[in-house]
């Protein structure tokens, strides 16, 4: 319908077809707006105006149009690849690296230290250990899945994992090493330089280094959870219970920022929109919240988290504050989306969030550490 | 200024090795004109490659921004991924800029473009979160305003002259919902004045009404609060935030690639005309050469020609020296016996006029009178004298030839030429008077060393044979002598009649021993040969010019030696001064 408003607006001739174009012809309509988004001229821009005013009564009165999308698989959330492909030598020296001590100061931790796989890639500490002295002052988050979200750790400010990685490794409440000696460490190790110099023409190098633990940590996939089976078109795969705890999820506005194949971690939202009691600490000065992102001035502002894994890495929220995911899910409707939600409901929910937890390298990802074989 | 012929020029040094400087020149002109446009090749192509890779990147992000707002995508993992892909093309961009000095222009120009997109991208963030509460929030007004409705015993409830609840709520829903199709300012103070009044309807309503439709109006506020931002947002997104630093490293690029164009357009000349100019070194180079292996031709034809000379001349000292040997060892052996002859002769002779009984006795013997035998003695008398001077003509005619084939070293006394020339023309005066005229063109030659007699004895020969061939002429002729000092070290003596000149067979002959034209008795055939000889051991040279009809020129060289000759005229005197001294 916001197609024939844009007609209406006054766009017939040459971008007639334009506006057609999206229903028959993807890429035609993709070209299109390529040269739109280039060529601004007058027409254009009354264009543009006129589908951003037809846009929200799209929203508001067509939210249950289902358009013929020209992302083809385009749901609210997306199924975790079944596999992936990295160079699995690349993989295995980050495997070693990932769980290096001397990748730390003092040859303290490593990164398997915080990010355990047997603890469903998190540490389930309320707040993650930091080093002596430094402790830190957000929950560990988990790994699995984290080639997946575009942005990292709680305020998102990293867009890419190298750069995250390479924080992590000096940050002082991380792994606070220097990289030099690092290097160094690393080099004075024949097994390491003989390992480096097979997939890095360079050897030991930082950026070596760095690479091949994030291509690691993009190996870290669990897919074939029973939701993402559902995707898939396996029907019975979750309960009625959880089938309608997922209508709950959207009918409800959890998936306008819990969505993507991550069911989150692609996006940063303000905390506490409609919290006027301070049933969280809402704060604008939040430790570990975002800053300068001008999306609020009144709340803290985090990355949204992923909820894939969700019902094993408790405990929940920023501060680790909230130990079980009834009351973290009860909490987020409360002072996100304005909502009271019944027992029921919130059951329901939780039943579908357990549906999200997937499968590392076959075998179910439990924060128990003992995982039982599929 | 001398003006080079253009063979002299083709055949100098400096033209050779100008030549050859200039096309090393050239040569290096062109290839490192090749190289500079090798090295032009890589980066600004690639800027602009890697640049409009960005813009794409950049336009499907506002594709995907546009589709978002447009419900066409559902989840943000599109428009996350377009960021990441705008991200990866910027860094791509600012390394290639960063990396090359070249390009240093556009640092700037690419760095405002970096915090421009950076804008966008944050504007975008906050539209995603934006964009998730106002679908909640616009998806939840309904839920509650149905809410609202279950509770049937309140929703008609009037308390006082105010409006009832649902009408309150239809009112306020109706004109949210307005202001989401179509956000203007007159809608906006409409919604805000319905929210107010049903704000402070809830106030005395009961308990749980007042809580319901607080939460609808916290919804509401929410959605428009949220809708207005979205807008504004999407405004700024759309509105080209990232035109003007786009526009800048595109005229910036467009500059660039102007300014390359044109340095290649140059390299591209200065290489052509740098392979002209080469061709046409090469060309000069070539004729240079040419040039230089017809003279090494000349060179070679002239040494040959030279070396003829030398030839001849070799064969005749040989044929001199051959003689003079000869002559050395003929003339011992003639001499002893002639001496041995000639004593026979003198002591018969003595004996004859000292004893006349001899002739006397011989007379009576023949029974002859005393005149028979006075007239046979006087004739004996006659028959001796006659030996004894064609013996000593031989003595002559034998010392002549080894004076001939004597090395005379005795070169060393100062002689004038000029002295030497009038003394032999005295001599020769008998001989000359009727026959020529002489004119004399002395050039005050200085004093050489040598043999005073020998020298004498060269101008005489050629002064005789000159005035024997004007005596041919039967016609009074002239006899030029001419001094002169050719060059530094040579004095040039120059002998010329006007006779008839040297027949053309006889010419290569003239210098050979035994060779003469005069008939039988009358030359020895020695004359020239010697002077030849004699020349020749002054360390100079004699030649010949002569044409038929119009007269012959014997010009002889002698070597000066101003050094020698100051020295020799020194030692001359100091014995002198020395004696006079004591």
């Amino acid at each position: 319908m916001y197609l024939d408003f844009g007609i209406r607006a006054g766009s017939q001739g040459f971008y007639d077809d334009v506006l057609c174009g999206p229903v028959a012809v993807g890429s035609q309509f993709r070209d299109t707006f390529v040269k739109v988004a280039i060529f601004r001229n007058a027409r254009t821009s009354a264009l543009l105006l006129a589908m951003i005013a037809a846009a929200p009564a799209g929203l508001a009165i067509g939210q249950t149009v289902k358009s013929q999308s020209i992302y083809p698989n385009s749901e609210f959330v997306d199924p975790v690849p079944l596999e992936i492909s990295l160079d699995s030598r690349k993989v295995r020296l980050g495997e070693l690296l990932f769980s290096d001590t001397r990748m730390s100061a003092g040859n303290e931790v490593s990164c398997s230290t915080c990010h355990d796989l047997e603890k469903a890639g998190q540490d389930g500490l309320k707040l993650s250990r930091g080093l002596p002295g430094n402790p830190a002052y957000t929950n560990t988050p988990t790994l699995f899945n984290v080639g997946l979200s575009t942005k990292f750790n709680w305020d998102g400010h990293n867009t890419t994992l190298q750069r995250q990685v390479d924080e992590v490794v000096q940050k002082k409440n991380g792994m606070g090493a220097e990289w030099p000696d690092v290097v160094a460490l690393l080099r004075s190790d024949p097994a390491m330089t003989s390992a480096f110099s097979k997939l890095y023409p360079d050897g030991v190098q930082r950026q070596n280094i760095i690479d091949a633990i994030v291509q690691f940590e993009r190996s870290l996939i669990t897919p074939n959870a029973p939701f993402d089976r559902y995707l898939r078109g396996e029907t019975d795969a979750i309960s009625d219970d959880a089938k309608d705890g997922y209508k709950l999820f959207k009918d409800y506005g959890c998936v306008f920022c819990h969505q993507g194949v991550n069911i989150g971690g692609n996006m940063l939202q303000a905390f506490g929109i409609f919290d006027k009691e301070g049933r969280v600490k809402s704060r604008a000065n939040e430790p570990g919240a975002a800053t300068g992102t001008g999306i609020s001035n009144d709340r803290p502002v985090f990355r949204v988290p992923s909820l894939r894994n969700v019902a094993e890495t408790a405990p929940y929220f920023h501060n680790g504050e909230v130990p079980t995911l009834r009351e973290a899910i009860d909490t987020m409707a409360e002072v996100q989306i304005g909502r009271t939600l019944t027992e029921e409901e919130t059951t329901k929910i939780e039943i579908f969030l357990q549906s999200l937890s997937g499968e590392y390298k076959g075998r179910q990802v439990r924060a128990s550490g003992n995982p039982e074989i599929r | 200024m001398k003006i080079l012929s253009k063979d002299d020029f083709l055949r100098s040094n400096a033209a050779l090795m100008g030549s050859i400087i200039l096309s090393i020149l050239l040569s290096g002109t062109i290839l490192f004109s090749l190289w500079v446009y090798q090295q032009k090749n890589t980066q600004i192509p690639q800027v602009s490659y890697s640049f409009t890779r960005l813009r794409e990147a950049e336009a499907d992000l506002d594709l995907k921004t546009l589709s978002l707002q447009l419900g066409l995508a559902q989840n943000y993992d599109y428009v996350s991924r377009a960021v990441g892909r705008v991200n990866d093309c910027l860094a791509t961009l600012q390394g290639l800029v960063a990396s090359d000095k070249g390009l240093s222009g556009l640092r700037e120009k690419v760095d405002k473009y970096n915090v421009a997109i950076s804008g966008k991208i944050k504007r975008i963030e906050q539209l995603k979160a934006s964009f998730s509460v106002l679908k909640n929030a616009v998806n939840m007004l309904p839920s509650v305003v149905s809410d609202v409705f279950e509770q049937e015993r309140l929703i008609d409830q009037q308390s006082g002259n105010a409006e009832r609840p649902s009408e309150l709520l239809t009112r306020t829903m109706t004109s949210v919902m307005g202001l989401m199709v179509s956000p203007t300012e007159n809608l906006r103070s409409m919604v805000t004045r319905d929210i107010d009044r049903t704000r402070d309807a809830a106030r005395t309503q009961p308990e749980t009404m007042s809580l319901l439709l607080n939460r609808f109006l916290d919804q509401a506020e929410v959605a428009i609060r949220e809708r207005r931002r979205n807008t504004t947002l999407m405004l700024a997104i759309v509105s080209g935030l990232t035109n003007d630093a786009q526009l800048g490293i595109e005229t910036e690029l467009r500059a660039m690639e102007a300014t390359d164009a044109l340095g290649r357009q140059r390299l591209v000349i200065t290489a052509a005309f740098s392979a002209l100019l080469l061709a046409l070194t090469l060309s000069t180079l070539a004729l240079v050469i040419r040039g230089r292996l017809v003279k090494l031709d000349q060179d070679n034809h002239t040494l040959h020609l030279a070396n003829q000379d030398v030839e001849e001349q070799l064969v005749q000292s040989a044929k001199l020296s051959a003689l003079g040997q000869m002559v050395a060892g003929i003339t011992h052996e003639i001499n002893t016996p002639l001496a041995y002859v000639k004593a026979i002769f003198e002591l018969i002779r003595g004996r004859l006029s000292e004893n006349d009984q001899l002739l006397e006795s011989l007379a009576e013997a023949r029974s002859t009178s005393d005149e028979e035998a006075r007239e046979q003695r006087e004739e004996l008398q006659t028959l001796l004298d006659d030996g004894i001077h064609g013996l000593e003509e031989i003595s002559t005619l034998v010392r002549s030839m080894k004076n001939f084939s004597r090395l005379d070293k005795n070169q060393n006394e100062i002689f004038s030429v000029e002295e030497g020339l009038e003394s032999v023309l005295l001599i020769a005066r008998s001989k000359l008077k009727y026959v020529a005229d002489v004119e004399r063109d002395f050039g005050s030659v200085p004093d050489i060393l040598g043999s005073p007699s020998q020298l004498r004895q060269v101008f005489l020969n050629l002064i005789v044979n000159a005035v024997q061939a004007i005596a041919l002429t039967e016609k009074r002729g002239v006899l030029k002598l001419r001094t002169r000092v050719s060059n530094e070290n040579t004095v040039q003596i120059d002998i010329r009649d006007n006779g008839p000149g040297i027949p053309d067979d006889v010419m290569p002959r003239i210098f050979d021993p035994f060779f003469t034209t005069k008939p039988v008795g009358e030359g020895t055939g020695m004359g020239l040969s010697i002077c030849y000889k004699i020349v020749e051991n002054h360390g100079g040279m004699i030649s010949v010019v002569t044409s038929p009809g119009a007269g012959t020129t014997f010009t002889v060289r002698l070597p000066l030696n101003p050094a020698k000759v100051a020295s020799v005229k020194s030692g001359a005197k100091k014995p002198l001064q020395a004696l006079a001294a004591e």
